[in-house]
């Protein structure tokens, strides 16, 4: 294996399972998030000799694969241009994550479930989520904090119903 | 539940979730994309000669190679941050006429009207030509070294970095495409251009 190949397997042993978290909490479909984010890898073989000096190039994989689902979707609107708003989309995720929580990520704004993936999916300090999506550190803290409290609110129990640890359910 | 508690959740709700593809798929995906784009720049190069061709007849038609503007280039976006990441330049810019930063990647395709149509999304004036630079001869060169700064480096990607907000009142960037790089410089909106499709000589 060539040593750029050997180096970029690597990154993406590292980094593959967190882009593909990230992207799947913002598009909330687990088959459209594994083609997003393997098609942006590719991208980042591609130019890896660029891609290798970026600040976070994880955070690059995620917005590649972020803006190719916008695409795709924009796409697919002008194609069947009866069909209804990203919104209104179902949440395809079948047994790999809390329900209740995907559906709460999905009704967040478009900025906050990218703040939120950054932070939690790939450790991304403020300054570094700010870099990445080109905005100020005090908005990226400002869609967390948002972005947080609206979680909390709608995955607190009912008043006298305790949290049901048994909606989560992983695979390994 | 407090905020750790939430993001504990949301990170503990997909630690199930894994991507199973193997490297060598993606480096076999990236590998055919390359071939792609490189059938796509011969398709591209062909074009522009194309363009070129044409640009050639109409320079030569018109008043000693003038030319009046094109409506269709002028910038047209409210300057929302814009992220676009294709193989032949990076564009990120930001709110509030902050600049932005503009990467030229060697050897990468830059479709001039993509580039046009990113650059006015984004807020920036600009006048972006394909095979010919155009401009109406700014006096004032020490006003382009204020708006924008390039560095090669050590891969051969040129970084050229813009600054919006350093723009002179009335002016606008110009930017000539050639297949073997970009010419930079200032131009005065709204004013007849002229154009010179003779390639510098890049280094």
């Amino acid at each position: 294996m060539r040593p750029d190949q050997a180096e970029f397997a690597e990154f993406y042993g590292a980094n593959r399972d967190g882009c593909l978290r990230a992207v799947l909490a913002n598009v909330g479909n687990r088959d459209l998030a594994e083609d997003l984010v393997a098609d942006a890898f590719a991208k980042a073989w591609n130019a890896w000799p660029k891609i290798r000096r970026h600040p976070a190039p994880s955070a690059w994989v995620v917005r590649t694969a972020l803006n190719a689902g916008v695409s795709r979707w924009r796409k697919r609107r002008r194609e069947l241009p009866l069909a209804d708003s990203d919104a209104a989309a179902p949440v395809v995720v079948s047994d790999d994550g809390d329900v209740a929580l995907m559906a709460a990520l999905r009704r967040l704004s478009e900025r906050q479930r990218e703040v939120i993936a950054l932070r939690v999916f790939l450790d991304l300090d403020t300054d570094a989520a700010a870099q990445v999506l080109g905005i100020a550190a005090g908005t990226v803290s400002a869609h967390l904090a948002r972005a947080v409290a609206t979680l909390r609110r709608e995955l607190a129990p009912a008043p006298g119903v305790g949290l049901e640890r048994s909606t989560i359910r992983t695979v390994q | 539940m407090n905020d750790n508690d939430v993001l504990e959740r949301v990170r503990v709700a997909l630690s199930g979730v894994h991507m199973h593809e193997p490297v060598e798929a993606i480096v076999a995906k990236g590998s055919a994309r390359r071939r792609r784009q490189g059938i796509g720049l011969a398709v591209t190069a062909i074009a522009i000669g194309g363009i070129l061709a044409t640009g050639l007849v109409a320079v030569n038609s018109s008043h000693g190679g003038s030319s009046v503007r094109d409506t269709a280039l002028r910038p047209t976006g409210s300057g929302q941050p814009v992220h676009v990441h294709l193989a032949g330049f990076w564009l990120d810019s930001y709110p509030g006429g902050g600049g932005g930063t503009l990467t030229l990647i060697k050897g990468g395709p830059i479709d001039a009207n993509v580039l046009r149509q990113d650059l006015a999304d984004a807020g920036i004036p600009a006048v972006v030509t394909a095979g010919q630079f155009c401009d109406n001869h700014v006096a004032d060169s020490g006003a382009l070294d204020q708006v924008v700064s390039s560095r090669r480096q050590a891969d051969g990607t040129v970084l050229t970095t813009f600054t919006s907000n350093a723009i002179p009142n009335g002016l606008e960037i110009s930017i000539g495409v050639f297949p073997k790089g970009a010419r930079f410089g200032l131009a005065t909106a709204n004013a007849s251009l002229n154009c010179d499709s003779t390639s510098p000589n890049f280094r």
